[in-house]
């Protein structure tokens, strides 16, 4: 399949709950993008797997702008501009990133003592960070709650699907327990 | 809104966003979303939770469609440029430069010094009163020059030669004459001549006749060229 689509085609489709066509762009956008900033990653003096990482990134960035409407594009040379933005952006993070740990690396074996407090604070710092992300919540979330929500409001599959695709048993008894599994995922959202 | 209990109101309110309550139910829904804060509250976190796990989920589906291309159709790295790549616009300048150059030195004209200087700086003399002999030197070397220029390059060799024969040649003239000659030797074909007189010259320590640096390179370009082919 080598479908194209328009840029107006890709921000409704992604827009949508559509999840054929969301991966029908996303196969377009990675046949089409991704060479491009595999290539300008390479040139920056990264390898594969940064090319690989910085796309996802690149993608899902590009993904919730589009979905909280926040892009629009007249043209698919439009597209590739941002989507090299958004790249460019992503390395320095990287590399400045890489700097720091290196540093911080350094300064813990030469000055181990002295830093060891402020390091375990930068690290719950991070973790935090990390950790609130409702990704990671999801995640924390446990299964099978996890699995629930997103068949059900992700996949929008119904209570008796999820019931026979998770082995669940009684839909009625699923249903009570996606509405503890969203009080809990609200819960956790309140309280990281 | 009558809030039975948590499960209940939640029942409905997914009711509300999947437009399956009815008309009455539907008026009351709208009418607590007016009046009742907490309530309005309670549906708007909903709508954004609810939005969320929809995106998470998309945004999952995403990575592991991007997952299952790269296992399945990797891009293939780019090699990176070179350094010969990256060079070759340095490198494809410096060889047209160098194309340049030998052509340049191929088909330009060697310039020997002028010989109207000769006169004055070797014999310091007036012309009109030159003995017999200093007029025969100086009218082969003239004669010579003539014929560089005519293109009778054997004649020019022999007016050359002759000048030459006179052991009592300043070595400034005899320099100037032996540059000529060497010129002369090269344009009539004589190119071992011309190669043997050219290296005898450019391995002279203490030469006086101004011959250019681009003229010698010239001149030692074409001998070469001429023995190659």
């Amino acid at each position: 399949m080598n479908q194209r689509y328009s840029p107006s085609d890709v921000v409704d489709i992604l827009r949508s709950n559509n999840h054929t066509e969301i991966n029908n762009v996303t196969v377009f956008l990675y046949r089409f993008f991704k060479p491009i900033i595999a290539s300008h990653i390479f040139k920056q003096g990264g390898n594969y797997d940064d090319a690989k990482d910085i796309f996802q990134e690149v993608i899902i960035i590009f993904f919730r702008q589009v979905r909280h409407l926040k892009f629009e594009a007249k043209s698919l040379k439009e597209m590739e501009g941002y989507f090299i933005q958004i790249a460019n952006n992503k390395w320095l993070k990287k590399k400045e990133a890489d700097g720091r740990r290196f540093r911080r690396e350094q300064e813990y074996l030469t000055q181990k003592n002295v830093y060891t407090q402020e390091l375990t604070s930068s690290a719950i710092l991070e973790n935090e960070e990390e950790n609130s992300s409702l990704p990671n919540i999801l995640e924390r979330l446990g299964e099978p709650c996890r699995s629930i929500l997103m068949a059900y409001y992700g996949e929008e599959l119904s209570i008796k699907d999820i019931a026979l695709r998770f082995n669940l048993g009684n839909p009625d008894a699923v249903k009570v327990r996606k509405f503890r599994c969203l009080e809990k995922l609200k819960t956790l959202l309140l309280k990281p | 809104m009558n809030p039975k209990d948590d499960y209940q109101r939640l029942e409905t309110i997914e009711q509300y966003f999947n437009g399956s309550l009815s008309v009455d139910e539907m008026a009351n829904f709208e009418n607590a979303l007016k009046n009742d804060f907490d309530f309005s509250k309670e549906v708007s976190d909903y709508q954004k939770l609810t939005n969320m796990i929809k995106e998470i989920t998309i945004e999952q589906n995403i990575i592991a469609t991007l997952d299952k291309l790269e296992q399945e159709e990797p891009i293939i790295p780019l090699k990176r440029k070179t350094p010969f790549i990256t060079l070759f616009p340095y490198l494809s300048g410096l060889v047209a430069a160098c194309l340049i150059f030998v052509l340049y030195a191929s088909f330009s004209v060697i310039q020997l010094p002028g010989s109207e200087n000769d006169l004055t700086i070797v014999r310091d003399v007036d012309v009109s009163i030159l003995s017999p002999v200093e007029k025969k030197v100086f009218d082969n070397f003239y004669a010579g020059q003539s014929y560089l220029a005519e293109g009778q390059f054997q004649k020019a060799v022999q007016s050359f030669q002759v000048v030459l024969k006179n052991n009592n040649l300043r070595p400034y003239f005899k320099e100037a004459t032996q540059w000529h000659l060497v010129l002369a030797y090269l344009r009539s074909g004589q190119i071992q001549e011309a190669n043997h007189l050219y290296d005898e010259l450019s391995s002279c320590k203490d030469c006086v006749y101004p011959i250019g640096k681009i003229d010698k390179a010239k001149l030692w370009w074409q001998i070469l060229w001429a023995k190659i082919f």
